[in-house]
């Protein structure tokens, strides 16, 4: 028998004791250090998750107030055709029956341009420009006279109350003749993408 | 109890320390597993002192070895031990052994307690000597009942030890003898021989040695004899410290060095459970902290996922994308409603004549200016100005141009004073800016006398904002 060994076997229960504790501890603060890395990235991953879902909860809520605020506002659009293809036959189709309604002389003279994506610094300077390339405008050019200020402005209120269509008045030219004003006008007419029916809510793409 | 069992001419011994003195006990009995140092002083113990040459590690510990094996072919019980220099310096190197280890058998079988080590006497006084016990050359002479230890240092490195019987009154005889073969050994001059250190009662050799010229050295203080143990008590406190030059083989100590082990072995467990535990204690408040706050998270998360739900549902149901609401309203509200329309015109073509009756409008034209667009270009307008506050978007401008007719046969004097009216009544219009007023420029002047004169044309051109009322529609834009 090797001299040592006299030694280390009366002492091998408190030798193998010491390797098992060495063994334990070297376990223990490695494992430690792992769990513990690892519950930090799942805490970090938790708290990620429940921030984003924060900021999802503020989102919708903003959606859900944005649309009790403008649905009613939103389906007035709607019925004026800004949402979704325009219906350009119905615009001018309305129009002559507006002017012919009131009975105004038959003087109209209009032409629709072809539709153009409404650039930002096409016409205006709009506070949302990401909403003007998504837009389209479609020019509407008209002619009158004969008409007196009172009968021009009867027109147009009768186009705001009952044509069909999204609209501003982009331009205009009045002269007086003897027979009345003679006037020359851009109507620019606007349509938006998009469909009227929600095809999907936040809460589906998550 | 520290127990030490002293071997000599006289059998075997047994010290044990209590109050600072040695006390002659019992034998320990069977079973009985206390420390026990194991001292011997008998012939058979020699010492020599070797020059160790410039050999280092391995080939240092060969030549020790084979020096050992040569000087104690008895293998059991030898040792050696460095009395000077160190792993890297040359020095002297003390081989220290038993001739036979017969007298040692019997006691140590005898016994179960753990053998620490043992020392011969002859090593201890070598030991003591080198310390700087008396002065560097010196005679020691420890005497017993029946023996006499002698050991010669010179510069304390031991050149000789003798272990030699008493017979009647002889002590100083020896250490005479021992002397003159000294002297004659050239180991010391003549003349020139070492003072003695008598470890015993001296009055017996005092006289015989002063009559020789030998000089007794006076005991020192730690050497003087106390308890049972006598003149044996600074040996016994020294190899209680286990002192170099240990004899016993590894076999002969195996139950201590095993009891040494385990207990190194128990405590070195119980030091790393505890580090361990200490170490990791931060950890594993850190881990139930992540416990108790995942436990949270994961409640809030819940509840806000089912909240998430909700909102999700109340907007499912009204059946249209809210992005598509909020884009289509605040478009409306930007591009359409804030758009001035042509009442606000012609009112305000109404307002600029309202206090010249005679004045007639004869064209007007308007049109929303693009952004950056010069209003007025042929009367010198310049494009808006950005507003003041940087996340405000510009301010966008409707350019109107007014042609008013005065009648041909208004005096120069009235037509000048319903200029002036005209552009005072427009002035007062808020946020309306005048670029072109004829009551300034220096155009072209035209009149006559009589009826059938044409009437004054005045071009006007001026700008008005848009309506600056924000809608109240959400400024996101997903």
């Amino acid at each position: 028998m090797k001299p040592y060994l006299l030694v280390i076997r009366p002492a091998l229960t408190a030798v193998s004791l010491l390797a098992l504790s060495l063994t334990l501890a070297i376990a223990l603060v490695v494992g430690l250090l792992h769990y513990r890395t690892a519950h930090r990235d799942s805490l970090a991953r938790a708290e990620a998750t429940l921030q984003a879902s924060h900021q999802e909860v503020n989102a919708l809520a903003a959606d859900l107030a944005s649309l009790e605020t403008h649905l009613a506002r939103f389906k007035h659009l709607v019925a004026l055709g800004l949402i979704g293809d325009p219906n350009r036959d119905a615009w001018v189709h309305d129009l002559e029956e507006i002017y012919s309604t009131l009975q105004l002389p038959p003087t109209l003279r209009y032409a629709l341009s072809a539709p153009q994506p409404l650039a930002e610094t096409a016409a205006t300077s709009s506070p949302t420009p990401t909403m003007i390339h998504k837009a389209w405008r479609h020019d509407l050019d008209i002619e009158l006279s004969g008409l007196h200020e009172g009968e021009l402005l009867g027109f147009l209120e009768a186009l705001r109350a009952k044509w069909q269509a999204p609209f501003r008045l982009e331009e205009c030219s009045m002269t007086r003749e003897t027979a009345g004003l003679k006037i020359k006008c851009t109507l620019c007419l606007f349509s938006l993408p998009g469909t009227t029916v929600a095809t999907s809510t936040r809460g589906q793409r998550r | 109890m520290k127990t030490v069992l002293l071997i000599d001419a006289s059998g075997h011994r047994y010290f044990q320390r209590r109050g600072g003195a040695w006390r002659l006990v019992p034998a320990p009995a069977r079973g009985d597993r206390r420390r026990l140092w194991v001292l011997i002083n008998r012939p058979a113990e020699a010492l020599e002192a070797i020059e160790l040459p410039r050999l280092f590690g391995r080939d240092r510990r060969r030549f020790v070895e084979r020096r050992l094996a040569a000087a104690f072919p008895e293998k059991t019980y030898r040792a050696a031990h460095l009395l000077s220099g160190g792993l890297l310096k040359p020095g002297r190197v003390i081989l220290n052994g038993l001739a036979t280890g017969q007298e040692l058998t019997a006691p140590l079988a005898a016994t179960d307690a753990l053998i620490v080590g043992v020392w011969g006497l002859a090593a201890l006084l070598a030991d003591m000597a080198a310390h700087g016990l008396g002065p560097p050359d010196l005679l020691l002479a420890l005497p017993n009942e029946q023996e006499l230890r002698l050991l010669v240092v010179k510069d304390r490195v031991p050149v000789l030890t003798r272990c030699v019987q008493r017979q009647g009154e002889s002590l100083a005889a020896e250490i005479l003898l021992t002397r003159q073969y000294l002297e004659h050994q050239r180991i010391f001059a003549p003349g020139q021989a070492p003072p003695v250190l008598f470890l015993g009662e001296a009055d017996a050799v005092r006289s015989q040695l002063a009559e020789a010229g030998v000089n007794l050295v006076p005991v020192p203080r730690q050497c003087l004899p106390r308890g049972e143990a006598a003149w044996l008590h600074p040996f016994l406190e020294r190899i209680v410290c286990s002192p170099p030059c240990q004899l016993a083989p590894l076999p002969v100590r195996a139950r201590y060095l095993a009891r040494n082990l385990r207990r190194a072995a128990y405590g070195g467990a119980a030091a790393t459970l505890l580090a361990a535990a200490l170490y990791g204690q931060g950890d594993i408040r850190e881990l139930v902290e992540f416990h108790l706050r995942e436990q949270a998270l994961s409640t809030e998360i819940e509840s806000i996922t089912a909240e998430q739900t909700r909102l999700s549902a109340l907007i499912k149901a009204a059946d249209v994308d809210p992005a598509l609401v909020r884009r289509a309203t605040q478009f409306e509200a930007h591009e359409i409603s804030a758009a001035p329309g042509a009442d606000a015109f012609l009112s305000l073509a109404a307002t600029a004549i309202a206090e010249v009756p005679e004045a007639r409008v004869q064209t007007l034209a308007f049109r929303l200016t693009a952004a950056g667009e010069r209003v007025c270009p042929s009367q010198g307008g310049e494009p808006p100005r950005p507003s003041a506050v940087e996340t405000a978007p510009p301010s966008r401008l409707a350019e109107i141009q007014l042609t008013i007719a005065l009648p041909g046969d208004l005096p120069l004097q009235a037509k000048v004073e319903a200029r002036q009216r005209i552009a005072a009544a427009l002035q007062a219009v808020p946020a309306l800016t005048l670029w072109h007023d004829p009551t300034l420029s220096a155009g072209a002047i035209k009149g006559g006398t009589g009826s059938s004169l044409a009437p004054t044309e005045d071009h006007w051109c001026l700008s008005v904002p848009w309506q600056t009322a924000t809608p109240a529609v959400p400024a996101k834009e997903p």
